[in-house]
């Protein structure tokens, strides 16, 4: 059977959406199995960046046109500006109401300038 | 082909069930944002790689409309679960907001400004120009961190404050229910060092 440059580009493409699609499942066996938000926010963001990036390259090397290209470019872009956004809505929401667990940090970086105000710890902060 | 998009729906079906499960399961409201954002982005992923398969370009537009307005739910949710925004806007405590924050008293409810913003932007200076006179009557100025990312946070942190919560337990609406992942950050709250 003869190579061909379409048969190349597909499998290309296809190690991409299968690549994409693995890491949609570790996110969603992440979500059910970690123990905490925090851990969860981690696995949340596997397949809403790198996943996403690799499913639409996947799928503009399988398409080829350059409108399509772009749209998916701009639908990456989109996404890379959009995430952290809310990422970091959420932990701060999460850290202030105290919805993770304190015996799974390594170190709390924050412990110091919450206390700041009444002076009895300088955070790592000043 | 068909082999890749079958393995392909096989995995992203799999992880659009799991992340219903923790929607479903919760605990908290965060849980179940975190998980609807992975929902949308394996909603985002599916529809990319139906498109894939196909050679068909036009659920592609779909997806410009999913990755720019996904977050926006997320965020707004996230913004209003807030309880330090919820302790803001309490005017029993707005005394005690730093002068240099006008846009947390000016705003009747919630804002979604910047509180942030190391220098005010001069009509928001504007607005709250009657404004430090009444803190400097009120209260004596606090040593509060102006500059530092969490300076409205340890602004609004109660440990000094005549609020009627206490810091740690303003979650009352955040959570629906009573959850073991805060029963278990409670308990083990001074295992610090055991992971280290």
């Amino acid at each position: 059977m003869s190579v061909t440059v379409t048969g190349v580009l597909d499998a290309v493409s296809g190690i991409c959406l299968i690549g994409g699609a693995l890491l949609s499942l570790a996110a969603g066996v992440g979500l059910l199995r970690f123990p905490d938000l925090l851990s969860r926010m981690h696995a949340a963001t596997k397949p809403q960046v790198l996943g996403l990036l690799l499913i639409l390259a996947g799928t503009a090397i399988r398409l080829g046109t350059v409108v399509d290209i772009t749209t998916l470019v701009l639908v990456g872009v989109f996404q890379l500006v959009t995430a952290p956004v809310a990422a970091h809505m959420v932990g701060r929401t999460a850290y202030r109401a105290g919805l993770f667990r304190r015996d799974l940090l390594i170190t709390d970086e924050l412990a110091g300038a919450r206390r700041s105000p009444s002076g009895t710890a300088p955070g790592p902060q000043e | 082909m068909i082999v890749i998009a079958v393995v392909a729906a096989v995995f992203l079906a799999a992880a659009a069930g799991m992340a219903l499960v923790r929607i479903v399961r919760g605990p908290s409201t965060l849980d179940r944002i975190v998980a609807t954002d992975v929902l949308l982005a394996i909603t985002v992923c599916a529809i990319a790689t139906e498109a894939a398969y196909s050679r068909d370009a036009t659920g592609l537009p779909i997806l410009l409309g999913l990755s720019l307005l996904g977050a926006v739910g997320s965020i707004a949710v996230a913004r209003f679960a807030d309880p330090a925004a919820k302790r803001a806007t309490d005017p029993a405590v707005s005394a005690f907001m730093p002068a240099t924050d006008p846009a947390l008293q000016d705003a009747p409810g919630g804002d979604t400004h910047d509180r942030h913003a190391a220098a005010p932007e001069p009509a928001r200076t504007d607005v709250a120009a009657p404004e430090p006179a009444r803190t400097d009557a009120a209260v004596p100025p606090l040593p509060v961190p102006v500059d530092s990312g969490l300076g409205d946070a340890t602004a609004a942190d109660p440990d000094d404050s005549p609020a009627p919560e206490p810091g740690a337990t303003p979650v009352t609406g955040i959570s629906s229910e009573p959850d073991e992942v805060l029963s278990a950050g409670r308990n083990h709250h001074s295992a610090n060092g055991d992971r280290s």
